[in-house]
C-alpha cells in the first residue's frame, strides 16, 4: 500500500471526525474514497490502527492518572442495586465453582459466615446452551444461552436480578419468603408458579405457564395467569394482558423460537446467543422491522432466506464468517 | 478450558487482580470486584488455537480492556463514517471490541510503542479524543488549539502509528514464509 494514501486517508480521517467537514468536504472524501480500491483499503488501515490506540498501554496510563485525580462520582441506580446484592462480598469467604467442561455455565458463590440473617450471592452465566439450575429452596431455573442471573436468598425473601437473556423458572412455594426478579424494567413477584422472563434490549416479556405472577413498573402493577403475557418496554410501559398459545412458553427450552410481531433485533439477539455465528446489520434501521415467525436454531438458514421474501433483507457471509443483513 | 485449571487460576489470582486493578484505576466505579468478575467470564469464554502462556497477563489485559471501555464515550463523529460507508455501499468500518483488542494484543503493542513515541500534544489530544469522547471544537475551546491544529496533530499522530503497525505487519508476513521457520515450528 502506498504511503501516499495511507497519508490522504490520515488527513481524511481527521477532517471527517472533526465533526466540522463542509459538504464540500464529504463529498471530496466518498469521491476519493471510491476513486480506488487501495483508498479504502488505506482508509481502513488508519481506521483500524486509530481503534486500536483506545486499547494501548499509554492510553491506560492516562485514564488512570485521570481517575485518580477526580472525585467519584454517585452510584447510578441499577449499580447501586447490583451493589447491593454484592454487599455479601467483602467480610466473607469466596469459592468458584464451574461445571462440566463441555458446559460454560459459570458460577461464582460469595458465601457469608453461615448466619442466618445474611444472604448469600451466586451468579450464574450459561454458555452457548441452556441450562438448569437447582436452588436451595427446590426451585428450578432454566438459563437461555448467554443469560446472566444473580440470586441472592435470605430469612424474608429471595431476591434474583435478571441481567441479560431469558429464564423459566418453576418455583417453589413458600409462603413466608416471597420470590422477587428484577430485571432493567420490571420487577416480578410471585409464591410459587411457573413463567419465564425474556430480557431484550427494549422491552421484557413475562410468559406464565401455570399460577399467578405480579409484575410492578414504575407505578403500574397487573397480575396475570396461566398462558398469559405481558410486555415491559424500555419506558417501563405495561402492556395489555395477552393471550398465549401454549407451546409459546419458553420453547427457546426445547431450541426453538417463536417471535410474534417482534423487532427483528431481538431475532439477532437470539442468533448470536443461540447459533455458532455471529450476526450483524449493515443497516441499523432493520432492527425496528417487526417478525412473525417460528423456527428450530437449526433453520437458521431458511428463516434468512425467509426474510429476502417478506423484507427485502438480504444476507452475506465476510471471509471472517460474520454474517450480515443488509436491506 | 477445563475448569480444575480455571478453578485453580480463579482461586489464585482473584485477589491480586482485584488490587491490581484498584491500584491501576481507583476504587471505581466501575467496581474493580465487578471488573474482575467479567474479566474471569471473558477469559473463560476465550478462544485460540495457541497455549495461553501466561493467563494472569491475559486476564489483567482483558480487565484494563474492560475498564478503558467501562469510561470510553462513544465515538460520535464515527456516525457519520457508518453513514458514508453506507451510503456508498461499502462494508462497514470494522470495530475493535475488548475481545479482538486481546486477540490482537501484538497489534496493540505495537500501537503502544507508536503512542508511547508520539509527543505530548499529540498523546494528550489522542487520549482525549479516544477516551474521553471530546469532540474537536471542545478540545479547542478548552486547550485553546485551533481546530485545524488539532486536525493536522491528530493527522499526523495517526499516520505515524498506522505506519508502525504497517511496517510490523510486513516484517511479519516475510518471516512467516520463510520456510525454513516454518520447519522450527513444527
Amino acid at each position: 500500500m502506498s504511503s501516499a494514501n495511507i497519508e490522504q486517508a490520515s488527513y481524511w480521517l481527521s477532517i471527517i471526525q472533526s465533526g466540522q467537514a463542509s459538504e464540500q468536504q464529504k463529498t471530496e472524501f466518498k469521491q476519493w474514497l471510491v476513486a480506488d480500491k487501495q483508498h479504502e483499503q488505506a482508509f481502513r488501515q488508519v481506521y483500524q490502527a486509530q481503534s486500536l490506540t483506545s486499547y494501548s498501554e499509554p492510553m491506560a496510563d492516562k485514564l488512570a492518572d485521570n481517575l485518580k485525580s477526580k472525585p467519584v462520582p454517585e452510584q447510578s441506580n441499577t449499580k447501586q442495586a447490583v451493589a447491593a446484592a454484592k454487599t455479601v462480598k467483602s467480610n466473607v469467604w469466596r469459592y468458584f465453582s464451574a461445571v462440566a467442561a463441555s458446559v460454560l455455565l459459570v458460577i461464582f458463590f460469595w458465601q457469608t459466615q453461615l448466619t442466618p440473617a445474611q444472604p448469600q450471592t451466586m451468579v450464574y452465566q450459561a454458555g452457548k446452551q441452556t441450562e438448569t439450575v437447582h436452588l436451595a429452596d427446590g426451585t428450578v431455573i432454566t438459563l437461555g444461552a448467554g443469560t446472566q442471573l444473580s440470586v441472592s436468598f435470605s430469612k424474608n425473601s429471595r431476591d434474583l436480578i435478571l441481567s441479560s437473556g431469558e429464564a423459566y423458572f418453576k418455583v417453589a412455594h413458600d409462603s413466608l419468603r416471597p420470590f422477587n426478579i428484577q430485571n432493567q424494567n420490571a420487577l416480578v413477584s410471585v409464591l410459587g408458579t411457573e413463567f419465564e422472563i425474556q430480557n431484550h434490549d427494549k422491552a421484557t416479556l413475562v410468559n406464565v405457564q401455570s399460577g399467578r405472577v405480579a409484575v410492578t413498573a414504575q407505578n403500574q402493577r397487573v397480575e396475570i395467569t396461566q398462558q398469559q403475557q405481558v410486555v415491559v418496554d424500555s419506558q417501563k410501559q405495561l402492556s395489555p394482558v395477552i393471550q398465549l398459545e401454549q407451546q409459546q412458553i419458553a420453547a427457546w427450552r426445547m431450541q426453538r423460537f417463536d417471535f410474534v410481531n417482534r423487532p427483528i433485533g431481538e431475532l439477532i439477539d437470539v442468533l448470536n446467543r443461540y447459533s455458532d455465528s455471529q450476526y450483524k446489520l449493515a443497516t441499523p434501521a432493520i432492527a425496528q422491522q417487526k417478525i412473525t415467525t417460528s423456527f428450530a436454531i437449526s433453520q437458521v438458514e431458511q428463516v434468512l432466506n425467509g426474510l429476502a421474501i417478506t423484507h427485502s433483507i438480504q444476507w452475506r457471509k465476510d471471509s471472517q464468517g460474520i454474517i450480515w443483513l443488509t436491506m | 478450558m477445563e475448569p480444575s485449571i480455571f478453578n485453580n487460576i480463579y482461586q489464585s489470582y482473584w485477589a491480586e487482580l482485584c488490587d491490581k486493578i484498584r491500584y491501576k484505576f481507583g476504587s471505581g466505579p466501575p467496581d474493580p470486584e465487578d471488573i474482575a468478575q467479567q474479566a474471569f467470564i471473558r477469559f473463560s469464554e476465550y478462544k485460540t488455537d495457541k497455549p495461553i502462556q501466561n493467563p494472569k497477563a491475559l486476564i489483567y489485559t482483558i480487565a484494563r480492556n474492560l475498564v478503558i471501555d467501562a469510561h470510553r464515550s462513544m465515538q460520535r463523529q464515527n456516525n457519520m463514517l457508518e453513514d458514508i460507508f453506507n451510503e456508498l455501499e461499502l462494508a462497514p468500518l470494522e470495530q475493535i471490541s475488548t475481545e479482538q483488542a486481546v486477540l490482537e494484543q501484538e497489534k496493540v503493542d505495537v500501537v503502544s510503542r507508536a503512542v508511547s513515541g508520539l509527543n505530548a500534544k499529540q498523546q494528550k489530544l489522542l487520549f482525549e479524543t479516544r477516551i474521553e469522547g471530546k469532540t474537536y471544537q471542545m478540545l479547542s475551546d478548552s486547550l485553546g488549539y485551533s481546530v485545524a491544529d488539532i486536525c493536522r496533530t491528530l493527522e499526523k499522530a495517526n499516520l505515524v502509528i498506522t505506519q508502525a503497525l504497517m511496517e510490523w505487519e510486513s516484517q511479519s508476513s516475510s518471516v512467516e514464509i520463510k520456510p525454513e521457520l516454518s520447519r522450527k515450528t513444527l
